[in-house]
């Protein structure tokens, strides 16, 4: 009270001294070429009292001294320092700084100068991120970083399913201010998603850079960097008055999907495949004939399932400021992701992020920094039975299933689910019933680190920092499952039910880090000789828990607690585990007139995983830079050479493998025996060999690059072309062991590959007019060769009918040893002139499709196989290969960016190739497989005269793009054994390229801002994969997405978005 | 310069001092799934967990549920005393499988290790202090006990095999394994069976001569060994004395040349000796009797051979394992599997095995003075009984007027007279099980002589309605539904398995007790040892073993020592108890695929008919007895994989490629 009481008396006096010091105001207009410059920072040089500029790019200081000096800075132009000489007005012109090379870019235990940098190193700044509106952050970055390889699998809300790939390596570890804060996720349900949370979740309005370490600068982080590092840098305070931003941005989603037959259609082309197959049919003309004249209508599941677009949105809230002594970045954001399908509270996710980011100068010579946060996530999904995968999915299979002749709910009751004829337990209104059954996940992930920061008085240059962190990571899941009475449309009498049982189910998942380390950096610059050099030992150590409990409640369902259910149905499991890493580091750079550059690096790291003696490995690299611009004969002659630079590193890193404590054979519980009636004792089995010969693999890292910048930032770009040797990966002897041994036979460093690429990176700025404009394009190509497979080295002696001759031994061999490991995964039959045009293209066939039947099932339309070996009969034998369906080895993005006036505009596009997408012809997209159809199978080889006999030799035919359609789920199989066969038709060239983003914004007049009391204010809209382009056989499909692979992912969103960012 | 590089020194030395090179590691809880071998044997419980894993290897069929050892396996399914009804679970119509295909094999040299590791444990655990001495050798014969029960299983499979009696993890080493190939080699077939009786000659003295009931009753006894010793003995015998029964194995195969699948005559006698010792220590220990050996009566006698399986039977249990494992909801399903579809709710799996009329008819018949007469059912007035009707379904109603069937007045008189073991231990019928007369019947002729079988079908004659099946579909044992893998559930053969079924209601989960070896078996191995090796000196004693077993079944005569008698009693009374197909098989026994007629191979069914087409005004309609192939086997027994394949009285060799053995003829 009396606090309040304080504050409303000398308020007013405060305001009155105001009124006195504003005598002394000082007014800073800061413009650039094109005029005023919003947003500039203001601070006065040797305090940290600073503001921004406002939308006139003025900036007021009162009681300034009259001999301050001033620092003007933005990012992207020359910083300048302005002495106030008692004047009360300054105007200052802010150039453009072409000269980039100078920004200071963040890697793996400090800054470096982009300048100074001998290692393949790309960074991106917020700004470049964000223009991407997308919900992971991932599929952000998508075609704006070489050497990133992404692909966006799929749409589903809530799903994090964007695989990335350093250069086709593999998933990089993800550091997030400076502690290694990886959440490696691998969803290997058929469509091998590889991402990591910790970075795919992240709120982009809070990272200020990203910085990825491609190369062997990536061995700095020892064990588990070789896969590359991406490093994140969160927003910091400045010493500015405060500043406070709003943004949101609102997103319409729908994804591509291919429109379904009528119900005429349908169940005449139902007939026409029974027919086919040699099956009866499945409808009678009268029933078709009441469809037709209307008195019975179908049901769309697609329509009755999905909205028209899915909804989501995303809101955030920073403020940012600070004095001299303190300053910080605070930070909110909320993120709801609606689902595209029509159900209420199910199919969703939010996020809510929390971060705080402070810096405290606590002596002129220590700083400390004090950064926390913290991500809270629910999503919310039907229940996942672990055969069926993830629900979330399925549900895009069942509806697929789904009867199209009734409807969700009887006719009589709107609270009755119905009976589905396909798929009886799945009706898929009834599955997304959240209050049926569900599986909710809750998150909360709480990040914590200090860092002191010592410069030391008595030797200028001399850093010492002492860091501490500690990371708790909660996940929650809850599972209900029920069971429930099904109906029969039309009667309302039950039929079946849904569900298999009652039950609830919880399980916890704590994780826990603690992280330390001391760093010492110093360095000094003398003459033309820069020298520095990082020395730092680390530790990590970390916990993990594991609880669950679930319990089953018979008939009688109460409420959703574990503790509900009977007690004698009661399952409880837990689990714990440690895991410890520790390494030494060091950094030598030297530099010699800004010309030559060398880094040596070196880590000696230690892993918990191996045997004591087995533990530590010691990983150094070393780079070579070499500045050509620099040198008199380029500098002197050709003026328009901003920047040359060769650039070359070489290093050894390495990657842990195999299961911890290996070393020790240890007992687990296996068999049982009763030795007395009525109990029965645990057998305890030891299955395994002590083995310390597992290590990890080994890593080493070339890189050769070259980066340009000429005519003042008009051309600039980089290129690398680089090379990773993989040796000492797990494999087994398996082939040389004698099973007598009697135990798995344990994993060897045996097998090794090879990975090589290149990166490329060009950018373009210019002006013309009143028009800024920037491009880039940037592309990377990256394969993988095995080298060598013991497993396959030896396996002739295992099984020798199983190495040669067969099919199935082919398609194995697709990774075996010393070929491209990517180019021969996917088999299919190559095509012989396309499809058999007619009876007596099938009947004078030399091939014959099996070695039983022959082609006796074969219909005209049908692919006409090639017949490799000649043998007379398609097999295994007659397989080729092409590339596989995955996350591309080759990509491409461009980005577009530019400002006019007021509007600024911005577009990335990306694209991939070198990758097929499956279109199975039995899957939920395809014909025959499902109770569902689609339009264009319509146009298909058919026989003239509906109901004429297909396999009558005189039945006239009518051509069509697909083959005669064959039901493949009647009883027996009487379709051919090559019908779904992978061919040319269905194991399309994958490649695309497509809009990821586009954005269009506007930024208000200031005066139109004035009255509401901001600072800037921008509105814009935009979306994302709004154009694509593919080849021809891909018009029906997202080629991006998974989802025609498995049929059970949701192809990928085309969204479009606006919102609006305001400073306050 | 100097003052800079002292400051860097010192800060470097902090730096690394910061964190002890290996203490980080130290302190972290390690693998928490595991337990450390020191660990295991700190304590007694801690070796007891142990023993229980090497006792788990016991290559046994004990009511087995799992995919691995089809629960058929007891029943005699791949020999002529049994079937599978339901040929769409078990892909029996797929794959037929028949004679050797019913060996249960045993590879797993994980278990060997484990065994053998076993055996290292308890030597450390006595230098421990944790176990004395005597404690320590009745643990290690025990391993070596069930190691060499699975010697025994491997050999019968493969013939000869590598004899690993240590560890071998110190000879890996992860490359070549030059080391671990000195272990590969095969011995001979004979080294590996006089491996196995040595190793129990070994231990014998080291096991105890007895285990109080509730008081760890299920592991080894020395009675146990040589229990195990006489079948061992009896199998290297046989397989020595009918190695070349249908011809030898050429000589060229591998492993016939290395005798690694090589036996010959004159090995056999001192096997046959091998087993008469072995077997008279049990005898003579005195331990050891028939239960129930002298009933008063043919229903005294089955109400005894009924409770020997249900009750465990000191008196006659040698060896054996239980499946009580205390758990209400876990184990074997297979009582229920097994039981009468009458006797069986809120299941849809029950009735899966039939006994073949084939064995029904093996089983003797009392005259009025209890003398065994043939058992052979009678079904026609003319004696015609090894005739029998394919596919009926379409040919009965034909057909069935052309012969001159025997119309019986009620539909159990058939079995009337038949051995006490039959009434025990098989359903028939009419039989009477847990309070339900079991309904087993296939078909009707009605008033007019149309006539229809193993199709529902009734008619009412004089006010009553008689059903094909006996009752309307549902309520019946037999018959009804018979093609349908999961509900059908019913008896296709006309005759289901007792032996081991609780007698009160049915059990989802089995808890009985399994008889591995019983004093019976001890007994017919004797009379075989001593009849095939013509010891006439012990002649006396095997004929009075041989009808002492035929006395426990009520039978008052006394008949001769012979082989087939040895043999014929070995069937009956050990049906269904994981004999008949070894028998078969160390006897080289199967039909052969080369020089056996196709039709002996098939099973076949006896199906009642009830017979309305002359049913005086007042009385009772007759019931006709329909002898036919088993119906799975109507078309599918024609194939040949219903015979044996001489060679594949070796198994396939398993990992031969990798152990670089010489691979069993089958394989080459």
């Amino acid at each position: 009270m009396s606090l309040m009481a304080g504050l409303l008396l000398f308020g007013p006096s405060l305001y009155a001294g105001d009124e006195i010091q504003q005598q002394n105001q000082v007014t800073i207009t800061v413009t650039d070429a094109n005029g005023p410059l919003a947003g500039a920072t203001v601070v006065v040089k040797g305090t940290t009292v600073g503001e921004l500029s406002d939308m006139n790019g003025v900036v007021k200081f009162n009681n300034l001294s009259p001999d301050a000096v001033l620092i003007i800075s933005y990012v992207g132009y020359v910083t300048q320092e302005v002495s106030v000489n008692g004047r009360s007005t300054l105007s200052v012109v802010l150039a453009e700084d072409v000269h980039t090379i100078d920004e200071l870019i963040v890697v793996g235990y400090g800054t470096q100068k982009k300048a100074s940098q001998t290692s393949a190193i790309a960074a991106i700044r917020s700004e470049d991120i964000v223009t991407t509106k997308q919900n992971d952050l991932v599929t952000s970055l998508q075609g704006k970083i070489p050497g990133l390889l992404i692909r966006q699998s799929g749409g589903t809300a809530g799903k994090f399913y964007s695989n990335i790939s350093m250069r086709g390596y593999g998933t990089p570890i993800v550091v997030i201010d400076g502690i290694v804060r990886s959440e490696p996720y691998v969803n290997a349900q058929g469509y091998g998603v590889s991402t990591d949370l910790a970075l795919a979740q992240l709120n982009p309005n809070d990272i200020e850079s990203i910085t990825v370490l491609k190369d062997a600068s990536a061995s700095i982080y020892g064990l588990g960097a070789g896969n590359g590092v991406i490093l994140v840098t969160t927003k910091k305070g400045q010493s500015i008055r405060p500043t406070i931003n709003y943004s949101n941005t609102f997103s319409f989603g729908s994804p591509k999907m291919p429109k379904e037959m009528d119900m005429v259609d349908l169940m005449t082309i139902d007939n026409e495949m029974a027919d086919n197959a040699r099956y009866p049919r499945k409808w009678t003309e009268a029933e078709i004939e009441e469809y037709r004249n209307g008195t019975k209508t179908g049901f769309s599941w697609w329509d009755m399932m999905m909205k028209d677009f899915s909804t989501a949105q995303n809101h955030n809230l920073s403020i940012r400021g600070g004095s001299d002594r303190v300053q910080y970045f605070i930070s909110g954001s909320f993120m709801n992701e609606g689902s595209i399908y029509d159900v209420e509270d199910n199919f969703t996710y939010d996020r809510y992020t929390l971060r705080g980011n402070f810096t405290a100068k606590l002596t002129d010579n220590l700083t400390m920094d004090y950064q926390t946060s913290l991500r809270s996530t629910t999503s919310k999904n039907p229940f996942s039975a672990e055969y069926y995968g993830d629900a979330a999915e399925m549900l895009f299979n069942y509806i697929a299933y789904a009867d199209r002749t009734v409807g969700p709910t009887t006719l009589a009751n709107p609270n009755h689910y119905t009976f589905q004829g396909d798929a009886p337990a799945y009706n898929p209104l009834a599955m997304s019933d959240h209050d049926l059954n569900f599986t909710d996940k809750r998150g909360r992930l709480i990040t914590n680190n200090v860092n002191l920061r010592y410069e030391a008085p008595f030797l200028e240059g001399l850093t010492m920092q002492l860091t501490g962190a500690y990371d708790f990571n909660y996940n929650g899941t809850y599972n209900k499952e029920t069971k429930y009475p099904l109906y029969d449309y039309y009667t309302d009498q039950p039929l079946g039910t849904g569900g298999t049982r009652n039950y609830y189910g919880e399980t916890i998942r704590e994780d826990e880090r603690y992280h330390a380390r001391f760093q010492t950096n110093y360095e000094l610059t003398k003459n033309r000789h820069r020298f520095a050099a990082m020395v730092a030992a680390e530790a990590t150590k970390t916990n993990t828990r594991n609880v669950g409990a679930s319990r089953e409640f018979g008939d009688f369902y109460t409420h959703n607690t574990v503790s509900s259910g009977i007690g004698s149905t009661s399952v409880g499991t837990g689990t714990r585990s440690q895991t410890a890493t520790a390494g030494y580091l060091g950094r030598l750079n030297y530099e010699y007139g800004g010309k030559y550059l060398v880094e040596l690096m070196g880590r000696y790291d230690g892993t918990y995983i191996y045997a004591p003696g087995y533990r530590w490995g010691f990983f150094p690299s070393y780079s070579l830079g070499w500045r050509i611009s620099e040198e008199p004969f380029i500098k002197d002659n050709l003026k328009w050479v901003n920047n040359l630079k060769l650039r070359w590193s070489d290093g050894k890193t390495g990657l842990t493998q195999g299961n911890p404590y290996a070393y020790l054979s240890g007992y687990t519980t296996s068999g049982t025996y009763v030795f007395s009636p009525g109990t029965a004792v645990d057998g305890y089995l030891n299955s395994e060999i002590a083995n310390t010969l597992l290590s990890w693999a080994d890593i080493r890292m070339l890189d050769f690059g070259i980066d340009w910048n000429l005519f003042n930032d008009l051309f600039g770009g980089s290129f690398d072309i680089f090379s990773r040797k993989t040796t000492g990966i797990a494999g087994t002897s398996s082939g040389s062991t004698p099973t007598i041994l009697g135990v798995t036979v344990p994993s060897i460093n045996v097998d090794s590959k090879q990975d090589i690429g290149l990166d490329l990176m060009l950018t373009h700025r210019n002006k013309i007019g009143d028009l800024n404009y920037n491009v880039s394009v940037s592309g990377t190509f990256s394969r993988t060769k095995n080298l060598h497979v013991e497993s396959q080295a030896t396996s002739l002696w295992s099984s020798q009918a199983a190495y040669y001759g067969t099919g199935v031994a082919l398609f194995n061999a697709g990774s075996s040893q010393d070929r491209w490991a990517n180019y021969r995964a996917l088999w299919y039959y190559n095509l012989e002139g396309g499809q058999f045009q007619s009876w007596q293209d099938i009947n004078s066939s030399d091939v014959k499709y099996d070695a039983s039947y022959g082609m006796q099932s074969t219909l005209p339309g049908m692919y006409m196989y090639k017949d490799m070996n000649g043998d007379g009969y398609i097999t295994g034998a007659d397989i080729r290969y092409k590339w596989g369906e995955a996350n591309a080895p080759l990509q491409f993005g461009l980005s577009i960016g530019g400002e006019y006036h007021n509007f600024d505009f911005n577009s990335v596009w990306q694209g991939a190739t070198f990758v097929s997408k499956i279109i199975w012809l039995l899957h939920i997209f395809g014909y025959g497989g499902y109770a569902n159809n689609y339009d264009m199978y319509l146009d298909r080889w058919h026989v003239a005269n509906p109901g004429d006999d297909p396999f009558n030799p005189n039945t006239e035919w009518v051509s069509g793009y697909w083959p005669a359609l064959v039901d493949a789920n009647g009883p027996g199989v009487l379709r051919p054994g090559v019908y779904d066969f992978p061919t040319d038709f269905t194991q399309i060239d994958g490649t695309y390229f497509r809009m990821k983003s586009v954005e269009l914004g506007y930024t208000f007049p200031l005066n139109a801002l004035k009255v509401l009391g901001l600072k800037s204010a921008r509105v814009f809209v935009g979306g994302t994969n709004l154009i694509t382009f593919s080849t021809k056989k891909m018009k029906y499909y997202d080629p991006e997405s998974a989802a025609a692979m498995h049929s059970s992912t949701m192809p990928n969103m085309r969204t479009v978005n606006f919102g609006l960012n305001l400073n306050f | 310069m100097r003052k800079i590089l002292i400051n860097i020194s010192a800060l470097l030395l902090l730096s690394l001092g910061m964190t002890s090179c290996e203490s980080i590691f130290d302190n972290l809880e390690g693998d928490l799934t595991k337990m450390t071998g020191k660990d295991m044997v700190a304590t007694e419980a801690g070796i007891q967990r142990l023993l229980a894993q090497v006792y788990s290897y016991l290559p046994i069929n004990a009511f087995p549920n799992t995919a691995q050892f089809s629960m058929s396996s007891n029943t005699d399914q791949y020999t002529m005393n049994a079937v599978d009804n339901h040929g769409g679970d078990y892909g029996f119509s797929n794959v037929p499988y028949y004679g050797v295909n019913g060996l249960r094999t045993f590879w797993n040299w994980t278990g060997i290790r484990a065994i053998n590791s076993f055996i290292n444990d308890v030597n450390n655990a006595v230098e421990e202090g944790v176990i004395d001495d005597t404690k320590a050798k009745e643990l290690v014969a025990e391993a070596r006990f069930v190691r060499a029960y699975c010697y025994f299983v491997m050999v019968r499979s493969y013939g000869g095999v590598p004899i690993i009696t240590e560890v071998l993890d110190q000879y890996y080493d992860g490359k070549e394994n030059h080391g671990l190939y000195d272990f590969t080699p095969r011995a001979t077939e004979k080294e590996t069976w006089d491996f196995v009786i040595s190793e129990l000659d070994d231990i014998i003295p080291d096991l105890p001569e007895s285990r109080t009931s509730g008081d760890d009753e299920f592991r080894a006894t020395r009675w146990a060994a040589y229990g195990l010793q006489s079948r061992v003995a009896l199998y290297a015998a046989s397989v020595s004395k009918y190695w070349t029964r249908h011809g030898a194995i050429d000589n060229s195969y591998a492993a016939v040349s290395g005798k690694k699948a090589y036996m010959e005559a004159g090995y056999a006698a001192a096997y046959y000796e091998k087993c008469i010792s072995a077997s008279e220590a049990i005898i003579s220990s005195g331990r050891f009797s028939l239960y129930g050996a002298n009933p008063s009566s043919v229903d005294e006698a089955v109400t005894n051979l009924g409770n020997l399986f249900t009750t465990k039977q000191n008196s006659e249990f040698i060896f054996g394992k239980s499946l009580n494992d205390g758990m209400p909801t876990s184990g074997s399903n297979w009582d229920v599997y097994n039981s009468p579809a009458q006797t069986v709710e809120g299941t849809a799996q029950c009735g899966r095995y039939s006994v073949t009329l084939d064995l029904a008819d093996a089983y003797d018949n009392y005259d009025e003075n209890r003398n065994a007469v043939d058992g052979t059912i009678s079904t026609r007035t003319d004696n015609q009984e090894s005739t029998y009707l394919p596919t009926p379904v379409s040919n009965f109603a034909s057909m069935y007027s052309s012969i001159p069937y025997v119309r019986y007045d009620n539909v159990s008189d058939p079995f009337e007279n038949k051995d006490a073991r039959f009434k025990a231990w098989v359903f028939y019928p009419d039989c009477s099980f847990r309070g339900v007369t079991l309904k087993i019947q296939g078909g009707i002729i009605k008033t007019d002589g149309s006539a229809s079988i193993w199709t529902e079908d009734s008619e009412t004659v004089n006010g009553n309605t008689y059903y094909a099946f006996g009752d309307v579909g549902g309520k019946v044992s037999g018959f009804y539904n018979y093609t349908n893998a999961n509900t059908g559930n019913t008896y296709t053969t006309g005759f289901g398995m007792r032996k081991y079924l609780n007698p009160q209601a049915a059990q989802l989960f089995i808890k009985t007790f399994w008889y591995d070896m019983r004093y019976a078996e001890v007994l017919l191995n004797y009379c075989e040892a001593v009849v095939e090796n013509n010891v006439t000196a012990k002649f006396t004693f095997a004929e009075q073993y041989l009808n002492d077993i035929r006395k426990r079944a009520a039978f008052t005569d006394n008949l001769p020592l012979t082989l087939d008698e040895v043999l014929h009693q070995r069937r009956l009374e050990l049906a269904f108890e994981d004999d008949y197909v070894y028998t078969g098989h160390r006897r080289r026994e199967f039909y052969n695929q080369n020089t056996d007629p196709v039709i002996k191979a098939r099973r076949h069914a006896l199906t009642p008919v009830i017979d309305l087409s002359d049913v005086p005004s007042g009385g009772s309609p007759k019931y006709i007895f329909v002898r036919s192939i088993f119906f799975q086997e109507d078309a599918g027994g024609m194939s040949p994989s219903f015979h044996t394949n001489y060679l594949t009285y070796y198994k396939s060799m398993p990992d031969y490629g990798v152990n670089r053995y010489e691979p069993n003829p089958v394989d080459e």
